[in-house]
């Protein structure tokens, strides 16, 4: 299809368009730019990964939300005060000694930003939802996680459908952390699958960082 | 991969972790595009098939010559936006080219 070749369609550049697109829908009275402000400063700073570790610690802690959030996540999340845009459809997958699950949009970006926020980068783009699919185990390596053969590996396809989180396993050594200490390793890498938390003594400098 | 493996690099030493839009440009559409959809004037599914095409068609262009820009999909982002503002009549392509010019000239 000749079609495909639209792949460069911005020769002026998307900078000026996005400024021309938003000066436009302004004069029009169509957008506020102070409300896309406000969109921009909620979505860098306020929405993100904290919320999800957040849900994790929660369902490691207590066995009744755990239930409750595997059976219907959205409401598990809005117990914690968790909700908002493509926050619907949530579905919590777990990780378990014999199960890895591995989170990608092969499509285009969908992503659970009430409970991980805007996805990375390189969640976007192509390298990371084509091999997900094709190579999970290979692109797994490439992010420092090691599956074993006898592991099964589930790669969750997300869509406007549906959304997931993924419920990493608990690190050993960490019987005596709190909720909150616990809701501070659990990072937004293994929430999409693409990492393990690792227990205080062993992530270092790294605690909390992502 | 080499850009994942850069990525990966960027978040273990702690300067990819907080990073959301890698420019300006880029949060503005974002923010175009929900603040356009809580007015109402499309809907996200309907923004989003209009995604999935311009990736779509990327991609397929990609699986047949090989050519990789990690950078390439705001810029999907921001096609798929002018067309679903276009297509729901909320700006004409006209209107468009002509504030373009007009943002380019000014400076």
């Amino acid at each position: 299809m000749s079609d495909d070749h639209r792949h460069d369609p911005n020769p002026h550049g998307p900078a000026a368009r996005v400024k021309a697109l938003e000066e436009l829908l302004v004069e029009k009275g169509l957008v506020d730019s102070a409300r896309l402000d406000e969109i921009i400063e909620t979505y860098q700073h306020a929405v993100g990964p904290r919320a999800g570790a957040r849900v994790v610690a929660r369902a490691w802690c207590d066995r009744a939300f755990h239930r409750r959030l595997m059976t219907d996540a959205v409401a598990a999340c809005a117990e914690l005060g968790i909700a908002g845009p493509e926050g619907g459809h949530l579905v919590a997958v777990e990780n378990t000694a014999r199960v890895h699950n591995l989170v990608v949009c092969t499509l285009c970006s969908c992503y659970p930003w009430p409970v991980l926020g805007l996805p990375p980068a390189w969640y976007k783009s192509f390298a990371y939802r084509s091999r997900a699919v094709k190579d999970p185990r290979g692109l797994l390596r490439e992010f420092g996680v090691v599956i074993p053969d006898e592991v099964e590996v589930r790669v969750w396809d997300s869509s406007a459908e549906q959304r997931y989180i993924v419920i990493p396993e608990r690190p050993a050594g960490t019987k005596s952390m709190t909720e909150a200490e616990l809701a501070d390793i659990v990072t937004r890498d293994s929430m999409i699958g693409v990492g393990k938390v690792l227990a205080p003594s062993r992530a270092g400098g790294r605690r909390g960082a992502r | 991969m080499s850009d994942r493996r850069i990525a990966n690099l960027l978040d273990r030493v702690g300067l990819g972790a907080g990073i959301t839009f890698s420019a300006p440009w880029e949060a503005r559409a974002f923010a175009l595009a929900l603040g356009l959809s809580e007015a109402g004037r499309f809907s996200r599914d309907e923004f989003r098939t209009r995604l999935i095409e311009e990736v779509g068609a990327s991609d397929r262009a990609r699986e047949r010559d090989g050519t990789a820009n990690p950078g390439e999909y705001s810029q999907h982002f921001v096609r798929a936006l002018e067309r679903t503002i276009e297509e729901k009549g909320i700006v004409s392509a006209a209107e468009i080219a002509d504030k373009l010019t007009a943002v380019e000239t000014g400076g």
